[in-house]
């Protein structure tokens, strides 16, 4: 990675940091000026540090997006709310997936990209306006669908839409009825352009057929943009319109430098080309995959299974009136178009009008093999006629192919609306199809196609909630509960409710049944159209199931009922908040920042240390010479003493430059607990103090993946909703306290929460239950020891796995990690009060205060923070009770283990000449226990060096160590020998 | 200059970038119904192809061939 790189992400990092911090501050308090201002200067200096490097454009067009949002916020056009944070803060989520990609040294993984664009739109919609209108900007499919089980699939809608730029090449300016067919509001008439050479040139097809529509912004001029130039320049360009975007002003009003376009194209692209081409303008081009787009006509297809003998035409396939007049008129247009060829431009609209038919062909679930057949036998014989005979077979028995009807605009706001009586005929034959559809005992698949189309026909009446209760119904497979929705479609008879919701709903409806579950007399285009939209359908649901997945799912059931409708949604919803939790599981892999009087002292400390060591010559001159050996002994001392202070002054110094502030780790709860408190529909307020507290490098690292399980468990288990508060006579809102401070040679950390408490009843009862404890024992256990027994492994208490907690990493993890730093972990909870967590840590591991020891003529080490005393004990003191040696210290029983036994050394332990052994008595968790060694020796400063590579298999030693004569110390892990 | 104008015609030639739209603008203004020659015409930019479009001056000659030729044609056949 080249420098510059690496200094944007390292940078970019720390202002996700203060840019999530920010946010969190802005939602407590909406009006702090400062922090708005704070924000946006994060966010301005991120997008534009982004803006270096042209590759992550996606990066920077979404960061943008949000600058935009944020700017808005700051003039006061918006208010800040949760909403808006929300928005933010995943975009901060998916900036952080993305460094890890570029640091990573990869490009933008496709995915983020999309997530990202998705999310620009949102927060532009937000920005623009009410929250409503980013809903319908996230549904913008929906009306173009909702119309499409009338009319026809949207690709219809496309191809319409470029017959009629072919229409008025032909015919100049009869009036492109563009809105006819609902696609856009080009009141004008289209100026534009019809196929021609440029395709000869255009190549052919390498992967599919893309039509794109490419609306600048109207400043874009004075950014350099030149759309002409650009949309000229796309990739396998086949067909090109350029369109007023409004109506041409007049004379005075006009200005030349807005840009008033929009420009519409046809590519022999494949979509990731198309995307590489408009990638400084994804946010003002509209994609859409036509004819190679074989996904929906296949589904067409499944469900459709046209007959071979009339793949051609469109008669008989059951075209509502308006499919007809639209499919009649396209064909028109190419009847015209074909006449007006020339010979320099013919290959080219030829190839435009088959790329127009294929089109028209797949909308309708009609094989388009004849027409590409047709095209290679026009360009081979360099002649029309193939292609127009392929024309009258498909105009063949359309009866509105002559005429042009009154185009009738369709609004786009499809709002509650009454339907005339066109509309309510063809709803009622819409409606009798899925009767038949519904007959007998239709599969999974046909339910949810046709719960989609007739959700779809519910929200082309305005009625969503109708809408989403009858999806629900499909992905229960409720084929009775369909029936009776249309048995009260028009009297407008309440949904009835999902029965049974199926949590694991098919991730995807498979669009293609299997043949023998179609139902053969149900042939009609409602259920083409059905499947067709399907997938759109879903999308759609799953924009209209985000906000809702977005609010507290307080009704657990109506969470469930709404997932199985929503399968994109669904997994969505994983990426979120994986990246969600990825944000706060990050910065384990960062730099280290020290503050520069570190770094002079060390330097100083060097400085000391190279005149100390120039010294040592002089003295071995010395000793050349020298008569007096005590002397120079002597001498050598000094010098040991003053290279010994420099050396541990290093240490120390070095220690200071890893020491961290636990608040490093703290940082990432405000938005933990904002994020999961959301979610649970929690009141939860968050308390931090001591985050000043340091501590080693790698013990705050380590602290970071407990810290955050325990808290998760606050949040999910030990807080209660806040009905259960207010009954328990608590406040509403919850208090998570987290507390950090110094004592002695540890850092202590103390997670409290005001919650439900730990149950040690129930407790019991779980450890009975899982055999981890007999009876007797459970009646013996205080309440306190019942509590510890959430650290046993595999122990949850969760009755349902959710998808905090529950997951089988349980307190065992959380323990064990804490001890792998040296640190211990206690837990104290009163049922009905809180619970609370203790945890104690070292300073620092880096050196390691280590006691030596030695048994059978060997020795070892032992860490000294276990070390509770050493003792001699006579051997007449030792009593064995039931095979277990023990003695009595102090008036307590500790039992006693002979280390040789321990290290199956066949040796026993050798007395000193009194008679009395020695016993090194350590701590194990809360009890002492005696481990007889043959002899007691100094302790020591080590730097430990864990066990790797064959020796890293090996239990019972925590490292290894060099001592000053170069021989190796085993440091024995005493917690894992007992 | 990449558009030479003149009291009967304007002969747009090369590449006309994006400064050209005012002049144009202001010519087709000037001499209603004058054509546009773009025979030797390479590119238009986007705001000069508005200026055409917008105001619609007669185009006398389309340039050679290319997407831009379809783009003006449907100039000329309106």
């Amino acid at each position: 990675m080249n420098p510059l790189l690496e200094q944007f992400v390292i940078e970019s990092r720390d202002f996700l940091e203060s840019i999530a911090s920010g946010l969190l501050t802005l939602e407590r308090e909406p009006g702090n000026s400062e922090a708005i201002d704070e924000l946006f200067r994060g966010v301005h200096t991120l997008k534009g540090n982004s803006g270096l490097f042209p590759e992550y454009a996606a990066f920077t067009h979404m960061v943008h997006a949000g600058e935009d949002l944020l700017d808005a916020v700051r003039d006061g056009r918006r208010n800040f709310d949760a909403e808006i944070a929300d928005h933010l803060l995943e975009c901060m989520d998916i900036v952080s997936a993305m460094l890890d990609c570029i640091e990573a040294g990869n490009d933008l993984a496709p995915t983020l990209c999309d997530a990202g664009k998705e999310l620009a739109v949102s927060l532009r919609a937000l920005r623009d306006g009410s929250l409503g209108a980013a809903a319908a900007t996230v549904d913008a499919a929906a009306p173009a669908e909702e119309s499409a089980a009338l009319v026809a699939a949207e690709d219809v809608a496309v191809e319409a839409q470029d017959a009629d730029d072919l229409d008025s090449t032909a015919e100049a300016q009869e009036g492109a009825a563009t809105s006819e067919v609902g696609q856009v509001d080009t009141a004008q008439p289209a100026t534009m352009v019809g196929a021609g050479d440029a395709v000869s040139g255009a190549g052919s097809s390498n992967g599919g057929s893309m039509q794109f529509r490419y609306t600048p912004e109207p400043a874009c001029f004075f950014k350099g943009d030149d759309p002409l130039f650009t949309a000229i320049n796309a990739p396998g360009l086949v067909h090109l319109s350029v369109l007023p975007l409004q109506p041409w002003p007049d004379s005075d009003a006009f200005d030349p430098y807005e840009c008033n376009l929009t420009i519409v194209g046809a590519c022999e692209a494949t979509r990731e080309e198309l995307e590489h081409h408009f990638r400084y303008v994804p946010d003002q081009v509209e994609m859409t995959t036509l004819a190679a787009n074989s996904g929906q006509a296949m589904a067409a297809e499944a469900v459709h299974e046209p007959d071979p003998q009339s793949v051609d035409t469109l008669a008989g396939r059951g075209l509502s009136e308006e499919e007809e007049v639209a499919a009649g008129r396209i064909l028109r247009c190419q009847y015209e178009v074909l006449a007006r060829t020339n010979p320099e431009n013919s290959q080219g609209v030829w190839r435009s009008v088959a790329f127009v038919l294929r089109g028209l062909a797949s909308a309708h679930g009609i094989a388009h093999d004849s027409i590409d057949e047709a095209l290679e036998a026009c360009l081979k014989t360099d002649s029309g006629d193939p292609l127009a005979r392929v024309l009258d077979r498909m105009a063949a028995g359309t009866p509105h192919g002559g005429e042009a009807p009154a185009p009738a605009p369709r609004s786009a706001v499809l709002r509650a609306r009454v339907l005339n009586d066109d509309e309510l005929e063809l709803v009622d034959r819409i409606l009798t199809s899925h009767v038949h559809m519904l007959d007998g005992e239709p599969v999974a698949a046909v339910l949810l196609a046709a719960a989609s189309a007739l959700a779809g026909m519910r929200r082309y009446e305005g009625r969503a909630d109708d809408a989403v209760a009858i999806q629900a119904l499909g992905a229960a497979k409720d084929a009775a509960g369909l029936r009776q929705v249309i048995a009260n479609w028009h009297s407008g008879g309440a949904v009835p409710a999902a029965a049974a919701p199926v949590a694991t709903a098919p991730a995807t409806p498979k669009p293609a049944a299997p043949p023998s579950s179609r139902p053969a007399p149900a042939v009609t285009p409602a259920a083409a159209a059905a499947a067709a939209v399907q997938k759109t359908v879903a999308a759609a649901t799953a924009a209209a199931a985000r906000p809702a997945a977005a609010r507290p799912a307080a009704n657990a059931d109506a969470a469930v009922a709404e997932r199985p409708t929503a399968p994109a949604g669904g997994g969505l919803e994983a990426i979120r908040s994986e990246l969600a939790e990825a944000a706060i599981d990050h910065s384990a892999n960062r730099v280290l920042k020290v503050s520069q009087e570190k770094i002079d002292r060390l330097m100083d400390l060097i400085g000391e240390m190279v005149v100390a060591k120039n010294a040592l010559p002089y003295l071995a001159a010395r000793a050349e010479v020298s008569t007096n050996p005590r002397e120079i002994a002597r001498e050598i001392k000094n010098q040991y003493g003053v290279i010994n202070r420099i050396a541990e002054e290093m240490q120390d110094a070095i220690m200071q430059v890893r020491m961290l502030p636990v608040g490093n780790i703290f940082q990432r709860f405000p938005r933990l607990v904002r994020d999961i408190s959301r979610k649970l529909g929690k009141q939860v307020e968050l308390y931090m103090e001591g985050e000043d507290a340091e501590a080693d490098k790698n013990i705050v690292e380590s602290l970071a993946d407990p810290l955050i399980h325990i808290v998760r468990n606050s949040l999910d288990h030990g807080l209660e909703p806040p009905e259960e508060r207010r009954a328990a006579g608590k406040s509403d809102t919850g208090i998570i306290r987290i507390t950090a401070f110094q004592e002695a040679d540890r850092v202590i950390i103390e997670i409290g929460d005001d919650g439900r408490g730990i149950d040690p009843a129930r407790i019991k009862a779980k450890a009975l239950e899982r055999g981890m404890i007999d009876e007797a024992r459970a009646a013996a256990m205080t309440d306190h020891e019942a509590v510890q027994l959430v650290f046993a492994a595999g122990f949850s208490t969760a009755e349902q796995i959710s998808d905090l907690s529950g997951r089988g990493v349980g307190m065992d993890v959380v323990r064990s990690a804490i001890e792998k730093a040296h640190g211990s972990v206690q837990l104290s909870s009163e049922l009905g009060r809180g619970t609370r967590i203790r945890i104690a840590l070292p300073l620092s591991m880096a050196v390691t205060n280590v006691m030596i020891i030695r048994s059978a003529e060997q020795m070892f080490g032992v860490q000294m923070d276990m070390v509770v005393e050493t003792v001699r004990v006579p051997a007449k003191s030792i009593h064995e009770i039931k095979q277990q040696r023990t003695t009595v210290l102090r008036g307590r029983i500790v039992p006693l283990y002979a280390l040789n036994d321990l290290l199956r050394i066949p040796e026993p332990p050798v007395p000193n000449e009194e008679g009395e052994v020695a016993v090194l008595v350590i701590r194990l968790g809360e009890q002492d226990v005696g481990v007889i060694v043959d002899d007691f020796d100094a302790t020591l400063d080590l730097i430990l060096k864990p066990l790797d590579g064959v020796l890293g298999e090996l239990g019972g030693y925590s490292g290894t160590a060099l001592l000053g004569d170069g021989s190796v110390l085993m440091v024995l892990n005493l917690k894992e020998l007992l | 200059m990449p558009i030479e104008f003149s009291d009967d015609r304007a002969v747009l030639n090369g590449v006309c970038c994006v400064e050209e739209a005012e002049g144009l603008l202001s010519w087709v203004m000037q001499h209603p119904g004058a054509p546009v020659d773009a025979a030797a015409c390479e590119h238009v930019h986007s705001a000069v192809l508005q200026v055409l479009m917008a105001r619609r001056p007669p185009i006398a000659t389309l340039p050679a061939a290319g997407p831009l030729q379809q783009v003006l044609q449907s100039l000329v056949a309106a």
